[in-house]
C-alpha cells in the first residue's frame, strides 16, 4: 500500500478507536438516569467465540473462560485420512477472564507457527428492550509466533514475530430466534512470509496491512441448540488469490457452563489475524475442514 | 486357544480359557489375581450401592424479609413462563429433570436428591423462597445469581417452577 494511505488508515482507526471508547465513557449506560433506563434484550450469542469469529458476547462479570478450538485436516483425502480426522490440524487452547461485565483479557496459545497470543475486548453498547438496537464492541490481539529466528528470514529482528489484529463488531438480536454481527478488522504483521502471498498479490502494493470484514448468524432451533454460519474476507487483496475468504456452517449447542461448537470451515489458522491473511483454502473450491470448539466457564 | 476345550462358543471357550491360565498359575499369581478381582468388584459394588442411598435434602431456612419478597413481574405471564422454560432447559433439566422431578441425566451423580417440585410441599413455598434459594444455592446446588445476574431470569425460573405443580 502507498505509505500516505496506509499512514491515513492507521490515523483513521487509531481516531475511530478513541472516539468510539470515548463516546462509550461519555455515553456509558451508567450514566443515564436509571428512569430512564430500559431493560437489556438477552446477548445475542451463547459465547464469545464463534466458529473463526468473535462476537459480541461476554460471560458473566468474574468468569474464568477455557477455550479448546481444534481445526482437523481438509477433508478432500476422503477415507484415505478419515476426511481431514487423520491428517495434520491445527489447536488452540486459551483462558479468559472478565474483570467486570465490559471487559474480557486472555490468552491462549496455538500449535501452527507457534502463535501466543494476548486479546482483550471492551462492550461498550449493549442492546436495550425498545432501546437501543444494537450491541458494539471492540476487540484486539496481539499474536507472537514462536518459531525458530529462521523462519524469518535473513535479517530477523524481535518485532518480526508480531501481530496484531483490531475489529469493531456490531451485533443485534433480532428476535428469540436469530441474531446477527458484522465485523470490520484491521490486520497486522510486522513481517510477512512473501514466499506465501507475493507482495504483487495486494491491492495497491499493500502487504503488511489489511481490513477485513465479516458477518455472523444465528438461528435457534431449539432452547440450547443453534445454527450457525459465518464469511469473512480481506478487502485489499486481489480475487482468486490467497488470501481465501473464510466461510463456516455447523451447530452450536450450549448449557449454562459450555457451549460446543462442531462445524466445517475453510481457514486452519484459527488465530484471527492468521484466518485473514494466511488462508490457503478456497471454500468455493470445496476445501473444507472438520473444526469444533469448546468453552468451559467457571464462576467465582 | 487349548485345542481341547469344547466347542461351546466364542465366549465360553475364552472364559474356559481364562480359568484354564488361572489354574495353571503359580500360588502367588493366583492370590495377586483373586485379590485385584475382589478390589474391583467391592469398588463397583460401592459405587452403585452410593448412588443407590441419595440423601435427601437437609432443611434449608430463608431469612423472613427473603420470603416476604413479591416477584417485580407477573409470574402468569407468558413471556415470563417462556423465558423462564428456555433457561431451565439450559441451566436446570440436566439435574432437575424436565418436569422438575429430580430425575435429570446428572441427577443420578449427586449426593442429594434434588427434590421433587412437582410436590405440595415445594409448592408452598413463597415466591420470594424460591427466588432466594435459585439465586443462592449451597452444596451441590450452583448460586445463580452470579450466573444468570439479571434478576428478571431467575424470576422467570421461578414462573416456570410453579408450571410443576400437580
Amino acid at each position: 500500500m502507498h505509505k500516505p494511505i496506509r499512514n491515513f488508515m492507521k490515523r483513521f482507526l487509531i481516531g475511530l478507536f478513541f472516539f468510539l471508547t470515548g463516546a462509550g465513557i461519555v455515553f456509558s449506560q451508567d450514566s443515564i438516569p436509571v428512569q430512564t433506563k430500559k431493560p437489556l434484550t438477552k446477548a445475542p450469542f451463547e459465547s464469545g467465540y464463534f466458529i473463526d469469529d468473535q462476537t459480541v458476547a461476554l460471560p458473566p462479570a468474574h468468569t474464568l473462560q477455557m477455550i479448546l478450538q481444534h481445526r482437523l485436516g481438509t477433508i478432500q483425502n476422503g477415507w484415505t485420512d478419515l476426511a481431514g480426522i487423520w491428517g495434520a490440524s491445527n489447536i488452540r487452547f486459551g483462558l479468559d477472564y472478565t474483570i467486570n461485565k465490559n471487559v474480557l483479557v486472555g490468552l491462549g496459545t496455538t500449535k501452527n507457527k507457534r502463535i501466543q497470543d494476548l486479546q482483550a475486548k471492551y462492550t461498550f453498547f449493549r442492546q436495550r428492550q425498545d432501546g437501543f438496537p444494537l450491541t458494539l464492541s471492540i476487540y484486539g490481539n496481539m499474536g507472537i509466533s514462536c518459531l525458530n529466528k529462521s523462519a524469518f528470514g535473513t535479517d530477523f529482528k524481535a518485532r518480526d514475530r508480531f501481530s496484531y489484529y483490531y475489529e469493531l463488531m456490531i451485533a443485534r438480536r433480532f428476535c428469540k430466534m436469530f441474531s446477527a454481527q458484522v465485523g470490520i478488522a484491521w490486520v497486522h504483521y510486522n513481517i510477512v512470509d512473501t514466499t506465501v502471498t507475493p507482495r504483487d498479490w495486494h491491492v495497491n502494493s499493500m502487504y503488511n496491512d489489511n481490513l477485513q470484514i465479516s458477518g455472523i448468524g444465528r438461528l435457534k432451533v431449539s432452547p440450547q441448540m443453534s445454527i450457525i454460519a459465518t464469511y469473512s474476507q480481506s478487502v485489499f487483496t486481489y480475487v482468486n488469490r490467497m488470501p481465501w475468504p473464510n466461510a463456516g456452517l455447523g451447530i452450536e449447542v450450549s448449557t449454562a457452563t459450555h457451549a460446543f461448537q462442531v462445524f466445517f470451515a475453510a481457514a486452519q489458522g484459527i488465530v484471527p489475524q492468521e484466518v485473514s491473511f494466511y488462508n490457503d483454502k478456497n471454500p468455493y473450491n470445496g476445501v473444507i475442514l472438520i473444526g469444533f470448539n469448546i468453552t468451559r466457564l467457571w464462576t467465582f | 486357544m487349548d485345542s481341547t476345550l469344547p466347542d461351546c462358543g466364542l465366549f465360553s471357550q475364552c472364559l474356559l480359557f481364562n480359568l484354564n491360565t488361572f489354574k495353571s498359575m503359580k500360588k502367588t499369581q493366583k492370590a495377586i489375581t483373586l485379590l485385584v478381582t475382589m478390589i474391583i468388584a467391592v469398588v463397583f459394588v460401592l459405587g452403585n450401592t452410593v448412588n443407590a442411598q441419595q440423601a435427601k435434602a437437609k432443611p434449608w431456612p430463608v431469612p423472613d424479609k427473603n420470603k416476604a419478597i413479591k416477584a417485580p413481574v407477573n409470574l402468569k405471564d407468558a413471556s415470563v413462563i417462556s423465558n423462564g422454560k428456555d433457561l431451565w432447559a439450559k441451566n436446570c433439566k440436566s439435574c432437575h429433570g424436565a418436569k422438575g422431578l429430580g430425575d435429570g441425566p446428572k441427577s443420578v451423580s449427586l449426593k442429594t436428591f434434588p427434590g421433587d417440585f412437582s410436590s405440595a410441599a415445594f409448592q408452598s413455598m413463597t415466591d420470594g423462597e424460591l427466588f432466594f434459594k435459585t439465586s443462592t444455592g449451597r452444596d451441590e446446588m450452583p448460586a445463580y445469581e452470579k450466573r444468570l445476574p439479571d434478576a428478571n431470569d431467575r424470576w422467570g425460573l421461578v414462573a416456570y417452577m410453579r408450571t410443576f405443580k400437580k
